[in-house]
Order: structure tokens, then sequence, then C-alpha cells
């Protein structure tokens, strides 16, 4: 087996990450202390989810294009470990809530808009169970998706920055300004985005390598061609 | 007198304190103080029970570890899933490994 060089960078990556992550220089700030370190844990599943979305829109785009189930089924695996990572962002957010803004959730507009995006993409892993005909799910899937990328986007993204928030970033607060990060923690913060997210290309090619063995063997076991 | 061996964690200045305290008048004058703020300090910590408060200790540093935890359980449940699923697929092609 020949593990590409990018499954070889995450592994490295992530062992630096949660090295670096712990032990690494911290600005000292009330109240958050050392809890600023999930930074690179929780924030970086917010971001491998984006970047799995992304990817999931690229190949559903591609699949409307070209009609090669194969990327119908690269789409579904994305969105399904974006899921995860959204619920494990969720929830590790409410963790680091609860200890921080007194309750693990404050009706923050960034915690409201998170849950309604992964509603949205649940709302998908229904609408693409709920076909039989292979074709037919792939193509509404397809649009379905693209659709729900477009929302997600600006319910994440956008809308939480115009009202008041408890996030960094929003509402007036600073984002990655001068006051919650400094160059230390970028120094373990991008290859934190960059672990999570190549890891969690790593599970969805996994995932889609089993999906394409599975459809291969009932197709031919009900001996109809799949692509 | 036993000695110990420990050092009192901070420095009080115990010898000017017993040199200034050796003088009758002094003392009377002093004790009743002495154990009125003594007595307070102690109601102030009694007022604050120390507690299980884990994941407030060492500056909240195992909100991150819980963090992570959940991280890692979550990898493995998706790995379990599939490992499961492929095992499947596996009995059914009728090579187990």
């Amino acid at each position: 087996m020949k593990l590409s060089w990018w499954k070889i960078l995450a592994v490295l990556l992530l062992v630096y990450v949660v090295a670096a992550g712990f032990m690494g220089p911290v600005p000292r700030l009330p109240i958050v202390n050392e809890s600023i370190r999930n930074t690179y844990f929780h924030v970086p599943m917010w971001f491998g989810m984006v970047g799995l979305l992304a990817g999931s829109v690229y190949h559903a785009v591609q699949y409307l294009r070209t009609g090669d189930l194969s990327h119908d089924r690269d789409a579904g695996g994305m969105i399904l470990v974006a899921i995860l990572f959204g619920i494990l962002g969720l929830a590790t957010g409410m963790i680091w809530a609860n200890y921080t803004w007194g309750s693990p959730w404050s009706s923050d507009p960034k915690q409201i808009a998170s849950a309604v995006g992964l509603m949205m993409y649940l709302a998908y892993l229904v609408l693409r169970h709920s076909f039989h005909a292979r074709r037919e799910q792939a193509r509404v899937s397809s649009v379905y998706s693209i659709f729900a990328f477009a929302v997600f986007i600006p319910l994440i993204g956008i809308l939480p920055r115009f009202t008041d928030s408890l996030h960094p970033g929003n509402g007036g607060n600073p984002a990655f300004g001068q006051y919650d990060m400094d160059n230390n923690m970028r120094r373990v913060f991008y290859p934190a985005v960059l672990a999570w997210t190549l890891t969690g290309f790593w599970m969805a090619q996994l995932w889609n390598r089993y999906e394409k063995i599975r459809e291969e063997a009932s197709a031919e076991a009900s001996g109809t061609a799949v692509s | 007198m036993k000695k110990s061996g420990k050092r009192p964690p901070q420095r009080l200045p115990v010898r000017p304190f017993l040199n200034f305290m050796n003088n009758r008048k002094r003392f009377f004058l002093f004790a009743p103080a002495l154990i009125l703020f003594l007595s307070a300090a102690l109601q102030a910590r009694a007022a604050q029970p120390e507690m299980a408060d884990v994941m407030r200790q060492s500056g909240k540093i195992y909100v991150v570890v819980a963090s992570l935890l959940l991280l890692v359980l979550g990898l493995a449940g998706f790995l379990l899933v599939l490992e499961r699923r492929i095992g499947r697929l596996e009995k059914k092609s009728g090579n187990p490994v």
C-alpha cells in the first residue's frame, strides 16, 4: 500500500498540532485562560466542514455536467464527513461555551446558524436515501447540495457578523485580530486547519472507496452495470 | 521538637513577628485583632468550599482535553462504522480477512 503524500502530511501535521497545541505559548487572557487552545481543535472543524462541502459542490457540478456517477458518490461521502465534522464542531463548541460563556447553548447567532446549516445537510441525507433509482438520486441530491451550499456559506459566514454575537469575529468582536490570536498561535492554527481538513478528505475518500466497491458488488449481484 | 524538612511555601516574617509580640502590652493589644483577622480569613475560605471543579482547574486546560477527546471519539466512531460495513461486504463476497 502506498500512502499519498497528503495523507502523510495530514498525520505529521496532526502530531504537530496536538503537541504544539497543548504546549505552545498562547496569550494569557481572562475567562478563556488555557481554553484558548480550543482554537486548534474546535475552529478547524468548521474549516474542514466548509472545505469538504466546497469539494462536494465541485463534484455535484461535475456530476451534472458529465453524468458520471462516481462524482455523485464522491459528493455524498464528502457531505457525510462534513456533517460529522459539523456535529463535532458544535459539540466541542458547547463544551467550551459552558466554561467560558457560562452555558452550553446561548442561542448565539453562530450557534443557531450552524445548527440550521447542519439541519440542511441532514435533510440532504434524508433526500438522498429516499430514492431507489440511482440516476434520479444523483441528479436531485446534486442540485440540492449546490443550493444548500449557497445558503450555508452566508448563513455561517456572513449573517452572524451583522448581529451581536459572542463569537470572536462577529458583531464587532475581532476575529483573528491582535486581541485573540498572536503570531505564536497562527503558527499552530493554520497547520491545524490544514491537518483537520486533509484528515476529513482522507475519511471521505475511504468512505467513497467503500461505497464504490459496495455499488459494484450489488450491481454484479443484480446483473446491471453501474459506472 | 520535631524538625520538619519542608519549608513553608511562602516566606512569612515569622521571626520579626514573634519578636514584636514578645511584649505583654503589645500581645494583649494585637492578639484579639490577630484572632479576628484569622477567623475572617478562615470564614472567607469556608465561603468558597473546594469542589471537584476539574473543568475549571489549571486554567481550564481540561476543556481542551475534553474537546480533543470528543474529536478522537468521533473519528473512532467513523472508523468503527466503516469497519463494520467493510466487514459485512467481505462476508458477502466470501473472502473475509
